[in-house]
């Protein structure tokens, strides 16, 4: 017999609000154990994961409790996982990702550190995407499970 | 419960601060006003304890790197030591052991401060 | 009115309720619940999952529902679930010993939740969608 593959499917929503990225943190961790991450990539997926929510909490939700972050979170157990977050505050234009290392001795002189989480995010993790549905900011992520050789 | 604690001890000449819990965008600004605080009493040799820190984000980070200019500029640094591995490889990572000393221990670290 | 809202959905199982309790604890770390509160809360609402695990799907993987509503004065928590739904008739009509279990376990966990939350109010739609609302005041 065919062995079953099953899905995973997940859902949270919080209010925007910095203070919640914990939760999220926790919930998204706790996933990736779930689908069989190991715990250092579990450690990047959740870095990811809330560089991406601090930048929509500061950017488009602007710390507004009364504002949602919506987290749609999918999973093949030892395949993938994919995250969509979704929020419908001010629609904001991510800037172009940069996948270079970023020249820290020239972000230190210009004491700038938007762009860290942007790189973190887009080494950390296989595919990020931002959308715009309707009234929605979409952004999309996704971690392959690459099998350890042991 | 509040998910990150600070806690800063004068060790010789050297501001000791203890940090424990997570570091992310929402406590990043607790670590920026203890900083903050260090520095306006002119004390610009600072070694963060990472001991008890679980986890730091970009937000966290930029707490380092927007005090690094002004602490040097006034012969002082900010050194780190007891990382746990988790957190170093987000430090290195970003080239971050490039640009600040860090160390294993405490004593090795405030040894190095009287260079 | 409501001041915040959260919502958690996902697979119902039993190594889920741990994920749960972390999220409300997360999520409630900001009220002025006593530690003794917060508990008879937590203890509530896995006794609310438990149920819908253990009856509404039999063990079966599907998606179970926490939603948390948080107003001036109060906190109310609703269990829901949406698979097959609880089908009454199937409670009643297994084996005695397995009926005697069920029945037990299940009528503890509703006198559990009476006890320790100020309102317990039961919405069951066999086949469509169950729910369990638990409030408590500040």
């Amino acid at each position: 017999m065919e062995a079953k593959i099953i899905q995973k499917v997940f859902l949270l929503q919080v209010p925007g609000v910095t203070e919640n990225l914990k939760i999220v943190r926790d919930f998204i961790n706790e996933i990736s154990q779930q689908i069989g991450f190991s715990e250092q990539e579990t450690a990047y997926i959740e870095l990811a994961m809330d560089e991406t929510c601090a930048n929509v909490i500061e950017h488009a939700i602007k710390n507004d409790p009364l504002q949602k972050i919506v987290i749609h979170v999918k999973g093949i157990e030892k395949k993938f996982i994919e995250i969509k977050i979704e929020d419908k505050g001010e629609s904001f234009e991510f800037p172009k990702i940069k996948t270079e290392i970023p020249d820290i001795k020239k972000y230190l002189k210009e004491r700038k550190t938007g762009g860290l989480g942007l790189y973190l995010i887009s080494t950390l993790m296989d595919k990020i995407e931002f959308l715009r549905e309707g009234n929605k900011n979409v952004v999309l992520l996704r971690k392959n499970f690459i099998k350890r050789k042991e | 419960m509040s998910g990150f604690k600070i806690d800063t001890k004068k060790e010789e000449s050297v501001s000791v601060v203890r940090i424990s819990g997570f570091l992310d965008a929402h406590t990043a600004h607790e670590l920026e006003a203890e900083f903050q605080g260090i520095t306006s009493k002119g004390d610009y040799k600072i070694l963060v304890n990472f001991a008890g820190l679980d986890y730091i984000s970009s937000a966290g980070l930029g707490v380092f790197m927007g005090f690094i200019e002004l602490v040097r500029e006034n012969g002082g640094d900010i050194k780190m030591c007891e990382m746990n591995v988790k957190i170093y490889k987000i430090f290195d990572l970003l080239g971050f052991p490039n640009l600040y000393e860090i160390f294993d221990t405490q004593a090795e670290a405030i040894e190095k401060f009287k260079d | 009115m409501i001041l915040q809202s959260y919502q958690i959905k996902i697979p119902a199982k039993t190594g889920n309720l741990e994920v749960i309790r972390n999220f409300l604890i997360s999520s409630l770390q900001t009220l002025k619940f006593s530690e003794e509160e917060l508990n008879k809360v937590l203890l509530s609402v896995d006794e609310a999952c438990s149920n819908v695990i253990r009856h509404a799907y039999n063990f079966k993987e599907n998606q179970i529902k926490i939603d948390l509503k948080i107003e001036k004065n109060k906190i109310s928590i609703f269990v829901t679930d949406s698979g097959k739904g609880f089908d009454p008739s199937k409670i009643e009509t297994p084996k005695m010993d397995e009926y005697l279990k069920n029945f037990k376990v299940g009528g503890l966990g509703i006198l559990i939740m009476k006890k320790l939350m100020d309102e317990v109010e039961y919405d069951i739609r066999p086949g469509s969608q169950n729910k369990v609302k638990l409030v408590k005041y500040f």
